[in-house]
């Protein structure tokens, strides 16, 4: 299998003001094609850095980041957010829908990115929604459903674009078991379908447990 | 993406309401000092039809009603004056320019009637300020001793009284003259010529049909003759003005003498028009200012409110230009309604036609100039939100939790 | 208590320090012009010059002639004649003086060209108007019968004639003829049409005596009311005259007239409304006009602080469902905005208040009005307080009170 994403001895280091903070140090990752691996660490150990780094929402302060075998250090804003828009999906903790648009109108945001014509975006969206199981609910508001509805949106929203990469910050950090479980069926769904790479970073060991590699954070740096 | 931010501000609409009536209100103050100043810009274009440089005015009047002999005052004055060394022409023109005097009459073509502004001038006053006879001639020697009035009317007056038709030698008095009712004689009015238009009262008065009456400088007159102008030699400082009052004095000592300059009246005039809306426009920037800073605000305040959204859609793959295009772009859709919104009041003007401010020809220009600064207002106010919603790092923004 | 609201107040008002700034802004720009308008309009209407005594007077400016046929008009001011018999004669006036519009007066002086205003009066017109001296005193009623050359003049023109030396009994030219100085006054106001001038001297000094025998000419009557009752009574018997007392010198070419005896607000009603031919002169409409634009003009600026004020609040939104759920109750909350809001509000009142100062000095400084002094109406600026305090009060703390009684879970997500 190809790799899909490798991080090289990444650092990050916040610096403000006078105080310096080490977020992540000597990280050593790569991630093949179609793996579904988890990202566990307690929390303020830097596990959500890492997944900004991985996501190019961030850039490191030292070591280089590769996707799929180019070296992303020397892009500039436009080419990475290409990258973003079309070959990674974003879940957080926190769902992030936009309260002020309906369901579907939420899902069709990264494909707006895109020169795509509005029927045809329209077509995509609601597709997504069809893999959720939500597309009885595309005219609804986000605040009229529940939290795990709007994470199966927000999931939805990822996978709109069909990217490569899935990443998923806590997914099911506030949804109760059920729905975690919910979640989890249809990201394990993606991996074996459609063969998405899946990072997840979660503190839940059982949910660490059913994916294919755990990759263990501490105070910044790896745990092997 | 249009459709997509007019959805994202519908959904807001309540908040987006205030911005709009704000932004349709502001259109409406700009459109209606635009208007006055698009009103006497379009006026100013048009060609004076006289020149008015080097040339200075003198009323004279006797202190009481006019006496027949008075005229031959006033053919003495004329003569003497333009002895004086500086004066390089003289002649009458009853009715001084850059002035508010209207002295207008109904003129008559079969069934055809007009209102024409009129004014008597003597045989030098064509050469003397440059008017520009395009059709047959201007007054002459050829005309004394008439029992018949020459006229000579502006390209306006010929449009309107007699259009295709040839106006030389047609009468254009009616039966009883409504002029002077109690002068019966002489009541025949027959065009001789036509000039360019005449604007009597300066640039920034509208045009209207005018024309002279022949006034005969010969022996006692039963029409009036109140002022006389001289062209003088370039150079020509105020000083001169003395030796002219002496010198028109000396002629009739108990008559009352005053001279203009028609640069100075035209001043006058000009600043009285326009200061008021110099005022008005000062203070129209001014509210401009305000409202622009409003919106700036409101607009700052918007985007640092949705930190979250604008890290999202960085994170979905929005180029940092893409963002500021869309922040921008929202407060120019706003713009719009609002835009509409005071146009669709402003358009009322012209059409109910309620001042001379509001026709048609200076609405077009000053709906257009409108539009135009408060979409640049709107433009401006949003490069700073804008510019900050691309400064906003998805990383740190999604990280709220 | 409400030591700890101001200090907080200030503190928020600080760290949003851009918020603070457009808020202020509009406050004190909003007072200014109020300030400003108002200022014009009273000096306009309530003149603190000679014609302080304005209330009481009537003003007889217009005059209209109409041929038998009704096809011939003329119209101006009217003349000396008409006046004499028709004003001068009214019975319930207490006094009636005649004297003319301004006039250029031209003299030169060393080669020097001089131009000044001068008016043509009679010896009541300095009865009825007060004019302040700093010299002499005026011309009376045996001047103006036999005809002496005197004059009255102002500071500017002593400034002019005599470089502000004392004036007194030296002499003055102008128009070809010479004058006695017999008083210097303080300079008075353009908008004070009826007494603004800078040198008077008596009608009969003029150069032929036809003026007597005119109907239409360049003069103004103002007429002396013993009371406010007493105009009512005056503009009666007028109007009586005008309808079937006037004395037509020549009635083949005119017989009919139309005049009319204004306050001051009537006659700029008369000429900007334009409708010469009736008696009353049309002040609502004036009045329509003038209210109706500047209902328009306050209604940007208040929209514009709502706009502001809005906005605020909905960034506090946060702030509040936090304080909400530490316990604050909805009473400190409200408390706590009003306090801001009130302090925004004075703030932007004493910046507002300086500025309009500063602004009708340029104004004033300007010769935009020559002569003008204006004063800050601080009846005015305490409505204009007040309704921005208003304003205030519904846009701010109106949605903080409504946005403090909701959940605060609710607030915490910003819903309104």
């Amino acid at each position: 299998m190809d790799e899909m994403i490798k991080l090289d001895d990444i650092g990050k280091t916040y610096r403000t003001d006078k105080i310096e903070t080490v977020a992540l140090q000597n990280i050593n990752l790569d991630v093949r094609q179609g793996e579904f691996i988890s990202v566990m660490g307690p929390s303020g150990c830097g596990k959500s850095t890492l997944l900004n780094i991985l996501g190019l929402l961030d850039r490191p302060t030292a070591g280089s980041v590769q996707v799929e075998g180019r070296h992303v250090g020397k892009l500039g804003d436009r080419d990475l957010a290409r990258i973003r828009n079309e070959q990674i999906g974003f879940v957080f903790q926190s769902y992030h829908l936009i309260a002020d648009l309906t369901v579907v109108d939420n899902v069709e945001i990264p494909l707006l990115y895109r020169k795509l014509s509005g029927a045809e975006r329209r077509r995509r969206a609601v597709r997504a929604l069809e893999r959720v199981g939500l597309a009885s609910r595309i005219h609804h508001f986000p605040t009229q459903l529940s939290g795990g509805q709007q994470q199966r949106v927000a999931i939805a929203r990822a996978i709109v674009g069909e990217p490569r990469l899935l990443l998923a910050d806590e997914p099911t950090g506030n949804l109760d078991s059920h729905m975690g479980e919910e979640i989890m069926a249809i990201l394990e769904k993606l991996n074996k379908e459609q063969e998405t790479t899946i990072v997840m970073v979660t503190h839940d060991e059982h949910k660490a447990a059913r994916t294919e590699r755990i990759f263990r954070v501490f105070d910044g740096q790896q745990v092997h | 993406m249009f459709r997509h931010i007019l959805k994202l501000m519908w959904n807001k609409k309540r908040l987006n309401g205030l911005i709009i009536l704000e932004i349709a209100i502001s259109f409406l103050v700009v459109f209606a000092v635009t208007s006055v100043g698009v009103h006497y810009g379009l006026l100013y274009l048009h060609p004076l039809g006289f020149e008015y440089e080097n040339t200075w005015g003198i009323r004279m009047h006797s202190g009481g009603p006019w006496e027949p002999e008075d005229a031959l005052v006033v053919k003495q004055a004329m003569r003497v004056v333009g002895e004086l060394d500086p004066v390089e022409d003289v002649a009458g023109m009853n009715i001084a320019p850059f002035r508010n005097s209207v002295w207008s009459s109904t003129v008559h073509n079969g069934d055809r009637t007009t209102q024409a502004m009129f004014n008597r001038a003597t045989d030098g006053l064509a050469e003397m300020i440059g008017l520009q006879v395009v059709e047959g001639r201007w007054f002459g020697p050829e005309d004394d001793g008439l029992d018949w009035v020459p006229v000579v009317i502006d390209e306006q007056l010929r449009e309107e009284l007699f259009g295709d038709e040839d106006p030389l030698g047609k009468d254009i008095s009616e039966p009883e003259d409504d002029l002077e009712p109690f002068h019966p004689k002489d009541t025949e009015r027959r065009v001789v010529g036509v000039i360019a238009d005449f604007r009597q009262r300066g640039e920034l008065h509208p045009l209207r049909p005018y024309a002279f009456a022949r006034y005969e400088l010969g022996g006692p007159n039963e029409r009036h003759m109140n002022s006389i102008h001289i062209k003088v030699r370039p150079g020509t400082t105020a000083a001169f003005e003395e030796e002219l009052l002496d010198t028109l004095q000396a002629v009739a000592p108990t008559w009352e003498f005053s001279v203009k300059p028609w640069s100075d009246a035209r001043e006058q005039m000009i600043e009285g028009l326009l200061t008021p809306l110099m005022v008005m426009a000062t203070i129209a920037a001014f509210l401009m200012l305000m409202v622009g800073l409003g919106l700036l605000g409101v607009l700052w305040q918007n985007v640092a409110r949705r930190t979250q959204e604008i890290g999202l859609r960085r994170a979905m793959g929005a180029a940092a230009r893409r963002i500021h295009n869309q922040i921008t772009g929202e407060l120019l859709i706003i713009a719009s309604f609002g835009v509409v919104g005071g146009a669709l009041v402003a358009v009322q003007f012209p059409i109910v036609g309620a001042s001379q401010f509001f026709t048609w020809e200076t609405s077009i220009w000053s709906l257009g100039v409108s539009v135009v600064l408060i979409y640049l207002l709107a433009f401006v106010c949003a490069l700073y939100p804008s510019w900050f919603a691309t400064r906003i790092e998805p990383a740190d923004a999604l990280h709220y939790e | 208590m409400l030591k700890n609201y101001v200090k907080l107040a200030i503190k928020v008002l600080l760290r949003r320090k851009f918020f603070t700034f457009i808020s202020l802004f509009g406050i004190s720009f909003t007072l200014i012009v109020l300030m400003v308008v108002s200022a014009f309009i009273d000096h306009l209407l309530k003149p603190s010059g000679p014609e302080k005594r304005s209330d009481n007077f009537l003003l007889v400016h217009m005059l209209i002639l109409k041929s038998p046929d009704r096809r011939s008009s003329s119209q101006s001011s009217p003349g000396y004649r008409f006046l004499d018999r028709h004003v001068r004669t009214l019975q319930s006036a207490e006094k009636v003086a005649v004297f003319s519009g301004s006039q250029k007066a031209t003299s030169f002086q060393e080669g020097r060209k001089i131009v000044s205003t001068v008016r043509l009066t009679d010896g009541v017109y300095w009865q009825i108007l007060d004019f302040d001296f700093l010299e002499g005193a005026p011309f009376n009623s045996a001047d103006e019968r036999d005809g002496n050359f005197v004059a009255v003049i102002s500071e500017a023109a002593r400034i002019k004639f005599f470089a502000g030396d004392p004036a007194l009994g030296r002499s003055i030219d102008f128009n070809g003829q010479s004058f006695r100085v017999v008083g210097v006054v303080d300079n008075v106001s353009h908008l004070e049409d009826s007494a603004y001038s800078e040198i008077w001297v008596p009608i009969s000094t003029s150069r032929s005596t036809a003026y007597r025998h005119q109907m239409l000419g360049e003069f103004d009557a103002l007429v002396l009311a013993r009371n406010r009752d007493g105009l009512a009574k005056i503009k009666e018997e007028f109007r009586a005259v005008i309808e079937s007392g006037v004395d037509f010198p020549d009635p083949k070419r005119y017989n009919w007239a139309m005049s009319g005896a204004d306050t001051k607000l009537e006659r700029i009603a008369r000429e900007v409304v334009d409708d010469h031919n009736q008696f009353e002169a049309r002040t609502g409409v004036l009045l329509a006009v003038v209210f109706g634009a500047m209902l328009l003009f306050m209604l940007l600026p208040a929209i514009n602080l709502i706009n502001i004020n809005v906005s605020r609040i909905l960034e506090r939104s946060s702030e509040i469902g936090i304080r909400k759920a530490f316990g604050a109750s909805s009473r400190t909350l409200i408390g706590q905005f009003i306090v801001e809001n009130v302090i925004l509000t004075a703030l932007g009142g004493v910046v507002g208040f300086v500025g309009s100062f500063i602004v009708l000095d340029v104004v004033g400084s300007s010769g935009l009005v020559p002569y003008a002094e204006f004063h800050v109406n601080f009846r005015i600026f305490a409505y204009g307080i007040a309704l921005i305090l208003f304003f205030g009060v519904l846009s701010g703390v109106y949605p903080a009170w409504k946005m403090s009684r909701l959940h605060p879970v609710e607030a915490l997500r910003g819903r309104a």
